[in-house]
């Protein structure tokens, strides 16, 4: 009994150990391993005049995919600028979060109406970002999120200013 | 004899001639930066409707997102971000303040986000903001310079200049935009509130110039 105690402690610890070995390699194969310290204090997202939440770039840089979604809770924008993002988009209407293809489609707002989004992508989000800083100056670790930013804004294509879309 | 004296005096005007040459090259080389430059405020007319209200903006600002701002009645300033879209920015009844700046003189004191996440700790409605100022004589307009959220200016000019007497300050001008101002002689001519300004409104006084 003892034996197989003994035993089951150590694969435990096996497991345990190729599971945080796991997260770190993960950390450095997406060669942003200072990334790991972050413990989503989420005093960034505090200082953001847009409602962006840095931590959401940071989780988007270690999982090497600048399309998943983080909280961007205040960037006003025409709802068909925000449908022809990404239609998938989360967008605040009336207290209310839907898709930006649902507001249009079911709710039937007009498109040229002013929207606040609630979660885009962390592509769009750094498009969005005004850099002005206030994140990173607040991180109490002193995370290089600028440069996340000015990656993810340099991977996502083309500057999203409001002239570039057809807003209808 | 002679031939002796004319060759020592050659060799005496070539090397001022060097001289001169060097020290010439050297003060050239020697302040190769550029002083900044700094957008004016920006000029908006106004469109009051019932419920709205629209502000015309110069065309080279189409696709930005800018602050609308208005003084309430104790001096207080209030923000929104809003984008700009074919020239206009719409601000409509229940849009709320999202920051609030307290201000002193030509300084200012401090400043608070009003939006955290999805909701308001406080809501201020800008349309009735903006109209009150219009009818009370209160200071409103668009502010492009995002501080005091955003400092880089001034962080890249600490970067370089050791103690807190930096050439470069914030001030609110007689119009109510907060915008940065700067003492020439103090500054370094280093070029890193320019290059860190996120919005434009600090620019490179001579573009053109190689720095």
């Amino acid at each position: 009994m003892k034996r197989g105690l003994q035993l089951l402690n150590v694969a435990a610890m096996v497991v345990l150990m190729l599971f945080l070995g796991a997260i770190v390699a993960n950390g450095f194969a997406s060669r942003q391993p200072w990334s790991l310290v972050c413990y989503k204090c989420k005093a960034c997202n505090n200082s953001c005049v847009l409602g962006i939440d840095p931590q959401g770039f940071v989780d988007a840089e270690l999982a090497g995919n600048s399309q998943v979604y983080i909280y961007t809770t205040n960037v006003r924008l025409p709802l068909a600028q925000a449908a022809a993002l990404d239609p998938a988009m989360l967008i605040t209407v009336e207290d209310r979060h839907v898709t930006a293809r649902a507001a249009l489609d079911e709710l039937h707002i007009a498109p040229q109406q002013e929207i606040t989004t609630y979660r885009v992508q962390a592509r769009h989000a750094a498009q969005f970002c005004l850099r002005c800083g206030a994140c990173e100056k607040e991180c109490v670790l002193g995370l290089p999120l600028l440069r996340i930013i000015e990656k993810l804004r340099n991977s996502s294509g083309p500057s999203l200013h409001l002239e570039d879309r057809d807003v209808q | 004899m002679s031939n002796n004296s004319a060759f020592k005096l050659a060799v005496v005007l070539l090397a001022l001639s060097v001289c001169a040459m060097l020290t010439q090259a050297s003060h050239d080389e020697q302040f190769p930066g550029n002083y900044p430059a700094f957008e004016g405020p920006v000029e908006v007319s106004y469109e009051f409707s019932n419920g709205s209200v629209t502000l015309d903006v110069p065309a080279k600002l189409n696709g930005l997102r800018t602050f609308v701002y208005a003084y309430d009645r104790q001096g207080v300033m209030f923000g929104i971000l809003k984008p700009i879209a074919n020239g206009r920015i719409t601000v409509n009844r229940g849009d709320y303040a999202d920051v609030k700046i307290a201000t002193s003189g030509r300084q200012v004191t401090g400043y608070e986000l009003l939006k955290r996440m999805d909701h308001y700790l406080r809501q201020v409605d800008m349309f009735e903001l903006l109209q009150q100022a219009q009818d009370n004589g209160l200071r409103h307009g668009v502010q492009r310079c995002l501080y005091p959220m955003c400092t880089r200016c001034l962080e890249g000019c600490k970067s370089v200049i050791s103690g807190g007497d930096i050439p470069l300050q914030m001030e609110v001008a007689p119009g109510g935009q907060i915008h940065p101002v700067y003492a020439r002689g103090k500054c370094p001519r280093c070029g890193k509130c320019f290059a860190w300004c996120p919005v434009g409104v600090i620019t490179d006084s001579r573009p053109g110039r190689s720095r």
